[in-house]
């Protein structure tokens, strides 16, 4: 069993499972998506690409079939690259003329922070490259749909995928709780509510329903915005850092950032609500694919410390946040 | 139930009483289900690093643990700071100590499989399927094949009628092993189980069994050898008795094993004994010691005995061999040969002596005076000596083949035939005077002594004659027997005369002169005043001095008288009783014929009865001679006396008075008185020849017996 997955060149063709229990296993894997994507639409904390992930360990580690692993593993070939480029109906580039500078600044400030904490003290406490980059990704951008597409850029271990995907939705969730408690005791305004939520939270789902309680879900998604608009530099630059030769940039990155970008301006906000829910539950069927041939017990074997620094990573962009709100910036 | 599940309950227990116990101080009604949801989410991923985090390095350990009992030896790193840091390095002290013994085993295990694979000797290991999982390189030595090829495949598909219970029962076995090449390569195989394998050693016997063979075939040559092979150790007991010595000695091997070797030698021959010992110590073997050994039935055999010093590999004397033969008979040959030898040496030397007496007596025979040459039986000359040459003309080349009659004068032709005859009658010594031819036509007197040539079986081939020219011996004898005797007959003649006392009178004289006298008559002797020594009377009846009235039986008898000095007187009166007178008549000419050829002697036929009628008479004298006295005037008893002396002094010989009186059957003074009156005549004179006084004749008493 491979330990990292690759995407394919599909202009070499793509030998799709056409047996039984191929179509099985693809029908599996829809449904791991629709579950997470249904549960996701019912409470958006449920990030349904971790939801998919999860699904996918539990099927996969309770079913523990060889042959659907290794057609879970061949389905990847398309799934991920189709998940990618689909995912970027998802992505929704802000107009940065409609925020002050200064809490573009400051979301670009904690954002890059968080990433630059993690990757330090993984360095630190000897994290693997992969999973600190990963988890910096998660972090500083956009959560678990950061992890997915620059995954295959990274080719990390499925486990450190798995794991960094865990991760990242505890911490976004222990985020989520508490920030209501945080804006009621400290008393801050809704307006900074919106920016430590949009500026410091993981997922979009998170954001929104940790920013709901307070009443500025707008305000916060459109902080969000700022960094999920991120993950194309970001996975722009990676791509060059990480590709085998210079200045080459994966295919389905470039029709990714086709695609959010045409969707951000071009494409009818209509088609793209429509198609929104295809994406997502293609890229779920993704990560559920993955989860499903992902060993749990390697999952956890990764240990505390990567939640620890995601934690502190965390802890470090809410503490950015206080000092910009405090010290008079926001 | 696991660990980890053990750890994630617990955590997640403790969790969920903190929340319950959270939510109830603030306000249950104000929590969603989802926030609860969202806790227990967050819970469970820090429960599920957290416990990760904690058996981290219990898997690790387990990782470890697996690896080290798959022979992966790696040490844990673990950086807890806790009791799992201790118990890693705890651990990776185990794995160091273990790679050190591994090493040590690895080390341990390359000596021995440089052992397995430089001993001499095929290992290989089968599972319990019997395929090979192990071959020491040596199969290509064994087996011809490589190891890849053996490797995996049953014994029985590369060695057919290997014997497979035989390895299951773990038994130590031989076998032949057939190489790639159908070489046969006999090996003792070893087995022994381990677990669940068989591992097998298969060592070379070839040099073994061409040791066993050769032990066999000597032991074959121990104990077939009709040769006494004895082994004998240092202090020269016995301790191996072969077949040959058994019957050699009589004893058995039970009853020779153990016993000193001495026990077979005479006691003065025990000394020697040690002697041969210590020179097979100094030399390393005795060779051809002649000895004497006893036998258990007390016989002696003597035997020729080879001792040799047997070492061992180190050099080191560890005993003898005594190889002993019987030559007992060979000795016995040796002696008889010995002893055949000097007979043939001295029958050599006899037969050289003979061979030389051969050449001597051919030489002799060569240089006789006497006439020699042998005659086949068809009457061929076959030898032929110098003397002959000069005798009858003829050169040996001449007269080899020659028929033998050409020696005869035609009055004798027959000569040969009458030998011959008178040889297969069986007279071996015929002797008789007759003539014989010479080559320039001479008829000359000879003295001729037949023998008769046989060969190595008896059977006549011929005879050899020995002559000798004794015409002037004839000559002279018949001048002295014409001088001395007082009837006017000779030699070779038939006489007749019609007077008894006539022709007893010649009779006794020519007796006197040496005949030798035979009288036929049917008159007894004593009336016709002859000895009965020579006497034969003619009667019907057989007995020893008979004769029957036959002429042909006569012939045969007067034939058969030896010599040719036969003064034979036949009375023809009974047999003209007998037979006709032509009967008598060719009798007397056959005998006429036989006297005249062979010289025999004188025949005197007499007959005085007057049943001859004159006609007859004359016939007779025509055909025989007549008689005729001679006139002496000296009385007869002188006159037998004269010629007595004058005969003997004719051959040197002087007769005493003693000599005259034993000839003469006379007295001495008789004998004196009639050599008185012949000394007063001056016939004879005595004269002393030392003591004795001896007779000679004077010339006057010679001139009388001339005249006579």
């Amino acid at each position: 069993m491979r330990d990292s997955f690759k995407i394919p060149d599909l202009t070499k063709g793509v030998g799709l499972p056409v047996s039984k229990i191929g179509g099985y296993t693809i029908l599996l894997l829809f449904f791991c998506g629709i579950a997470a994507y249904i549960t996701s639409i019912y409470d958006p904390a449920f990030e349904p690409l971790f939801l998919a992930l999860i699904f996918g360990i539990i099927a996969g580690n309770f079913q523990n079939d060889e042959k659907m692993k290794r057609i879970s593993e061949k389905s990847l070939m398309v799934l991920l690259p189709l998940g990618i480029t689909l995912y970027g109906l998802n992505i929704n580039i802000p107009y940065l003329g409609e925020f002050r500078p200064e809490i573009v600044i400051s979301t670009l400030l904690i954002a890059s922070v968080m990433f630059v904490t993690i990757i330090w003290l993984s360095k630190l406490l000897k994290i693997s490259r992969h999973l600190s980059l990963l988890l910096a990704c998660g972090s500083g951008i956009c959560g678990v749909s950061a992890i997915a597409i620059v995954s295959p850029l990274l080719r990390p271990k499925k486990e450190e995928f798995s794991a960094a995907i865990i991760i990242i939705t505890a911490v976004g969730l222990t985020g989520a709780i508490t920030y209501p408690s945080i804006g009621h005791f400290t008393g801050i305004s809704p307006d900074d509510y919106a920016i430590m939520a949009g500026a410091t939270l993981h997922q979009t789902g998170l954001v929104k329903i940790s920013s709901h309680l307070v009443g500025v879900e707008d305000e916060a998604l459109a902080v969000k915005g700022i960094r999920i608009a991120m993950i194309a530099l970001v996975a722009l630059v990676l791509s060059i850092l990480y590709s085998e030769s210079r200045l080459y940039v994966p295919w389905y990155i470039v029709t990714f950032l086709a695609v959010a970008l045409f969707a951000s301006t071009y494409l009818p906000s209509q088609i793209v609500e429509m198609l929104r829910p295809v994406a997502t539950v293609v890229f779920s069927m993704t990560l559920a694919a993955i989860g499903y041939s992902v060993d749990i017990r390697k999952v956890q074997r990764v240990g505390i410390k990567p939640l620890l620094i995601s934690y502190v990573g965390w802890l470090t962009g809410l503490a950015v946040f206080a000092i910009l709100l405090w010290g008079g910036v926001l | 139930m696991r660990i980890f599940t053990k750890f994630i309950l617990i955590l997640f227990l403790i969790s969920v009483i903190s929340l319950i116990l959270g939510v109830s101080i603030i306000d249950v009604s104000g929590v969603s289900p989802s926030y609860i949801a969202y806790v227990a989410i967050v819970i469970l991923s820090v429960a599920l690093f957290a416990a990760g985090s904690i058996l981290e390095p219990i898997e690790k350990m387990k990782e470890a643990f697996e690896k080290a009992v798959k022979g992966e030896l790696e040490t844990v790193e673990v950086t807890t700071g806790d009791e799992f840091e201790e118990l890693a390095s705890a651990f990776n002290w185990m794995v160091k100590e273990l790679r050190r013994e591994r090493d040590a085993l690895k080390e341990s295990e390359e000596r021995f499989r440089s052992v397995v694979e430089k001993i001499d000797g095929w290992v290989f290991e089968l599972d319990r399927d019997l395929r090979i999982i192990y071959t020491s390189p040596k199969v290509k030595d064994y087996l011809g094949y490589n190891e890849e090829e053996v490797l995996g495949r049953k014994i029985n598909e590369i060695l057919e009628n290997f014997p497979v219970d035989l390895i299951k029962n773990n038994e130590k076995f031989e076998f032949e092993l057939v190489t790639k090449t159908k070489k046969v390569h006999p090996v003792e195989v070893t087995v022994s189980a381990s677990g669940d394998c068989y591992r097998c050693f298969a060592r070379s016997i070839e040099e073994r069994k061409k040791i066993e063979r050769e032990l066999a075939f000597f032991r074959g040559i121990l104990e077939h050898s009709i040769d006494a092979i004895v082994i004998l150790d240092i202090d020269s007991r016995i301790v191996a008795w072969n077949r040959g010595a058994e019957i050699m000695f009589g004893y058995t091997a039970e009853e020779a094993i153990g016993k000193p070797i001495a026990f077979l030698l005479p006691e003065d021959q025990w000394n020697q004994c040690r002697e041969n010992f210590r020179r097979a110590v100094l030399e390393g073997h005795v060779k051809d010691i002649e000895s004497v050994r006893y036998t258990k039935s007390g016989d002696t055999v003597i035997v020729d005995q080879t001792l040799t010093s047997i070492y061992d590999s180190t050099g080191e004397l560890v005993g003898f061999v005594a190889i002993m033969r019987d030559i007992t008979r060979r000795k016995k040959a040796e002696i008889e040969l010995k002893n055949t030898c000097e007979e043939l040496e001295r029958r050599t030397r006899e037969i050289l002596e003979v061979q030389k007496e051969l050449y001597h007596l051919a030489s002799i025979v060569e240089n006789s005076n006497d006439a020699i040459y042998s005659v086949d039986l068809e009457g061929k000359i076959t030898s032929w000596n110098r003397t002959a040459e000069k005798m009858f003309g003829w050169s040996k080349d001449e007269a080899i083949g020659m028929d033998s009659s050409d020696l005869l004068p035609d009055e004798i032709k027959n000569e040969t035939d009458f030998i011959l005859r008178r040889l297969r009658d069986g007279d071996s010594d015929l002797r008789f005077e007759t003539r014989r031819l010479t080559k320039s036509g001479d008829i000359i007197d000879v003295e001729i002594a037949i023998s008769p040539l046989l060969d190595e079986v008896g059977v006549l081939r011929g005879f050899s004659v020995i002559a000798r020219d004794i015409s002037l011996k004839i000559e002279s004898e018949r001048d002295a027997e014409r001088r001395m005797l007082r009837y006017e007959v000779e030699r070779g003649r038939v006489y007749f005369t019609d007077s008894f006392d006539v022709a007893v009178g010649v009779i006794n004289d020519l007796i006197k002169c040496g005949y030798d006298g035979k009288v036929i008559s049917r008159r007894y002797p004593e009336v016709i005043g002859v000895r009965e020594d020579g006497y034969l009377m003619m009667a019907n009846r057989r007995k020893g001095i008979t004769v029957e009235p036959d002429p042909a039986k006569i012939y045969r008898e007067i034939v058969r008288m030896p010599g040719w000095k036969n003064a034979v007187l036949l009375d023809l009166d009974y047999l003209l009783v007998k037979w006709p007178f032509e009967e008598v008549y060719e009798l007397l000419q056959r005998l006429k014929d036989l006297f005249f050829v062979l010289n025999k002697g004188i025949l005197i036929a007499v007959s005085e009865s007057g049943v001859l009628s004159e006609r007859e008479l004359k016939l007779l004298k025509m055909e025989c001679g007549v008689i005729r006295s001679k006139g002496v005037d000296l009385p007869e008893e002188m006159y037998e006396l004269l010629r007595f002396v004058y005969s003997k002094n004719r051959f040197g010989e002087k007769p005493s008075i003693k000599d005259i009186m034993s000839s003469f059957n006379i007295t001495r003074n008789t004998a004196k008185k009639r050599i008185s009156y012949l000394v007063e005549k001056g016939l004879i004179k005595m004269i002393k020849d030392g003591r004795m006084k001896v007779l000679e004749v004077t010339e006057d008493g010679r001139e009388v017996m001339r005249a006579a």
